[in-house]
């Protein structure tokens, strides 16, 4: 029996950057087939290399034993290689009929000609897509939405309606790229039996990514786990749960303890007085709520840490504090007073500064232009002067590439310098967002090293990170984050050796 | 079938009774008007496929409307040389036909290396293709150069009167509608949505944006030919008329109506030239008031008049006061 895809030491390098590197697998004709890994483990660009957005830089690409590699992405939809998005891209304007649709043109058999004067192909063509499409919608229970707009639908319809427009391709393999992604865990449960459900009634051949390891769990008959784009585990579900290569890519790494910075006796008998202050916070992108009204504070001097699996809300909730997304309900208060309505740029002023996720330096400036960015809101040349002393002994590396364009750094210390242009403003509260994302070991534990000295000068700092084991080390307190609601919190200390959290993580029910 | 030979025979017809109507009873002023709106629709109608359905953007179609004046303009003066005034309406098909073929073989030729490109990257190139004809037209002996065409005592035989015009716009605007409203539009429409999600539904995007960019070229280069043989125009076409702020023109039309609406098109392009008729009262301000027009518009109604969507009898309906709208009950 052929596979019905088959992967050979599959490499994808982007300019210097190597974002999957030989990669091989074989998904066994109508298996469910899971691929999974943390964030940045290449899984999305093994599924851009399968359905032509890139050609792989190396290695083959097969379906059915035909070569798939290299051609361009509507052929090899055209083949019967289907696929929904990580970031649902529907047609957004269309209207539900219309973007399923759009999926059938490839088998309308009416050409231009028929189509400009109308003939009877044409018009006998378009009620039977029309029809088949219908069939489609009502399978997802949208069949009463065909007419609206595909933008207007909430979040869960959007999702199926995307499977329904790549259903609409009559494929022989479904790639479902994060399907479950900002579902809620009864949603996921009906998403569960559903994509048992499609595999049976097309007779597909089923790959997904996913994070929601629940659903990765209870779905899939074969798992494949990459991390920083290599194969690290691969097999039955239950096997690959308890691998611990597979605990240490979604843990972080856990080794030697470092070096808890405690707490003294004195803070911990006097509470110091609380800077930032959420309650109840809702945020949502569209129809969907990421953030489910959410608590929690950060006291002066404090290191907080917001832990959580990916999609969790964690960068959503720190950039609803930097106000760069809308509360949609509840309060963020901040030094006494509220914020909700307070435009980003005067937050800097306030004394609130954020080193946002990605980075976001300024490629085309130089290092000193970046860090002169940072004290935008600065007046005083001393205070602007004693900042790029504060930057260049936290960082060395950026004192030697002051006069280097932003873009040209390594990711490492283009995350230097992120953090670096925040504290120029002289900030009471630094919101530090996934400093460690996409940046090699060794940077990481730099990078970690300068914020716990951060720490130590006196700043208070909310740490939003996916290497949970790192976070938590450096905090002092940690709130665990699953589908935007706060489901465990207290000292990281004590959060770091509970069971309760490695669950959150590979979704077991918390409890 | 049968139904909607009966209602395109029954607009042509009514477009050849207008043309007797005017004939008899209107202003020459007002046919002027008149045959600058319709050439107006099919510029507009033509431009908005590619930078409103499509979603691409280009500002060089002067260039396809110059090739499809100059290519119907030398059929009919060649032909003129052999057959007389009775055959008008044969030499002028002729014209047309020739000056879509001339347009669409262009605008394949400008599509196929461009349309890789998006955004305002393809802008600019547009806009140096729109350039390279008419500076090529410029320089070409054969056609008058900066002269323009015809050469000496010749012209262009006016053919096109308003009927001729209005029959042009209307089959022009059909079609475009007929391709809109098809899986074709569909495609074209998702590309302008989202492309990779377009290619993973099995659309290729690179073609179908030069069929789009093809036929609205032929439509342009149909308006161009209208143009050229316009009875209330000069008979005489040259390079001058086809600068880029032609292109503008066209882009203005859509931007008015609505990018992504043939009707608003339509609007749209009428809108342009009578607006500017109109404001001849206020002489040499006219092109400040147009200006200002356009930026209060741009202030007030960004999305156009009519938005993306189209002007329908039955939308027109419900606004009637007390009538019950479909969805209501």
């Amino acid at each position: 029996m052929t596979a019905a895809l088959s992967l050979d030491g599959v490499e994808m390098v982007f300019g210097g950057l190597r974002a999957v590197g030989g990669v091989s697998f074989e998904v066994p004709e109508k298996s469910i087939f899971g691929l999974i890994g943390p964030n940045g483990a290449g899984k999305t660009t093994v599924f851009n290399c399968v359905t032509g957005v890139y050609a792989p830089t190396r290695g083959a690409v097969s379906f059915h034993g035909r070569r798939i590699d290299g051609m361009p992405a509507w052929q090899i939809a055209d083949l019967g290689v289907a696929r929904t998005f990580q970031n649902i891209r529907l047609f957004g304007t269309m209207s539900v009929l219309e973007n399923v649709l759009v999926a059938s043109h490839r088998t309308s058999r009416a050409n231009l000609f028929d189509v400009v004067f109308r003939t009877r192909k044409h018009a006998d063509d378009e009620l039977a897509m029309r029809k088949r499409a219908m069939e489609l919608l009502e399978i997802f229970n949208l069949g009463d939405e065909a007419a609206e707009r595909a933008s207007s639908l909430p979040y869960g319809d959007q999702r199926r309606l995307e499977i329904a427009r790549a259903l609409m391709l009559s494929p022989r393999v479904l790639l479902l790229d994060e399907p479950a992604a900002g579902m809620n865990s009864a949603e996921a449960q009906v998403l569960k039996r559903q994509i048992h459900e499609l595999r049976d009634r097309f007779d597909l051949t089923v790959v997904l990514v996913e994070h929601n390891m629940q659903v990765v769990m209870n779905v899939c008959e074969i798992v494949h786990v990459m991390d920083r784009g290599e194969t690290i585990a691969h097999g039955a579900p239950q096997a690959v749960q308890n691998d611990p290569k597979v605990l240490e890519a979604y843990l972080g790494k856990g080794g030697e303890e470092p070096a808890r910075v405690t707490a003294s006796a004195s803070e911990r008998a006097k509470p110091a007085e609380t800077i930032l202050s959420v309650k109840g916070l809702e945020v949502a992108y569209g129809g969907i709520r990421a953030v489910k009204g959410i608590d929690l504070e950060v006291r002066r001097g404090e290191l907080v840490a917001l832990i959580g699996a990916n999609g969790a809300g964690k960068t959503t909730t720190l950039k609803a504090i930097a106000r760069a997304l809308p509360v949609k309900a509840g309060e963020v208060i901040f030094e006494g007073k509220k914020i909700n309505d307070t435009p980003p740029h005067a937050l800097v002023s306030m004394g609130m500064a954020l080193s946002p996720e990605g980075r976001a330096i300024f490629p085309n400036l130089t290092v000193r232009e970046n860090l002169e960015m940072g004290a935008f809101t600065v007046r005083d040349p001393a205070v602007i002067a004693r900042g790029f002393e504060q930057a260049v002994s936290l960082f060395p590396r950026l004192g030697e590439r002051m006069t280097q364009l932003g873009g040209t750094l390594s990711g490492g210390e283009q995350q230097m310098l992120a953090i670096a242009r925040a504290l120029m403003s002289q900030p009471k509260l630094l919101l530090l967002d996934e400093p460690s994302l996409g940046i090699a070991p060794v940077l990481v534990d730099q990078i970690f090293e300068a914020i716990g000295r951060i720490r130590a000068q006196g700043m208070t700092i909310l740490l939003v990170e996916q290497n949970t084991r790192r976070a938590l080390a450096a905090a002092q307190r940690a709130y665990v984050l699953v589908t935007g609601e706060i489901v465990l919190s207290g000292d990281a200390a004590e959060l770091a050796v509970d069971p309760r959290v490695q669950g959150a993580y590979l979704g077991e029910a918390v409890h | 079938m049968l139904r909607k030979v009966v209602i395109i025979a029954s607009v042509l017809a009514a477009i050849a009774g207008l043309q007797f109507v005017a004939g008899q009873a209107l202003d020459p002023y007002v046919i002027r008007v008149l045959s600058v709106c319709g050439i107006n629709v099919m510029l507009a109608v033509a431009l908005n496929l590619v930078n409103g359905t499509t979603g691409q953007f280009s500002i060089g179609h002067a260039g396809f409307m110059a090739v499809g004046a100059y290519a119907g303009a030398f059929t009919s003066v060649a032909l003129s040389h052999h057959l007389s005034d009775a055959y008008g309406p044969v030499i002028l098909i002729a014209a047309a036909l020739a000056s879509m073929l001339a347009a669409g073989l262009t605008g394949v030729a400008v599509g196929v290396p461009s349309l890789r490109l998006r955004g305002d990257y393809l802008a600019i190139v547009t806009l140096g293709f729109g350039e390279i004809i008419r500076i090529s037209i410029e320089s070409t002996a054969a056609v008058g150069g900066s002269q323009g065409f015809p050469l000496g005592a010749e012209s262009i035989p006016a053919y096109a009167s308003l009927g001729w015009i209005w029959a042009a716009a209307f089959l022009g605007v059909l079609a475009v509608w007929n391709l809109t409203h098809s899986s074709y539009g569909r495609a074209l429409a998702a590309i302008r949505e989202d492309e990779i999600a377009a290619e993973a539904a099995g659309v290729p995007t690179t073609r179908y944006k030069v069929l789009a960019f093809a036929v609205s070229a032929m439509l342009t280069g149909l308006a161009g030919c209208m143009f050229a043989h316009d009875a209330t125009g000069g008979q005489h076409i040259d390079p001058g008329a086809f600068r880029l702020d032609k292109s503008v023109d066209m882009l203005v039309m859509i931007i008015f109506g609505g990018l992504g609406s043939i009707t608003g098109a339509i609007v749209g392009g009428i809108f342009v030239a009578v607006s500017l008729e109109l404001l001849r009262g206020v002489q040499q301000y006219r092109l400040i008031v147009y200006a200002a027009l356009l930026i209060g518009m741009m202030l007030w109604r960004p999305q156009g008049l009519l938005g993306s969507r189209e002007l329908t009898l039955k939308g027109l309906l419900r606004l009637v006061p007390g009538r019950k709208t479909e969805r209501g009950t």
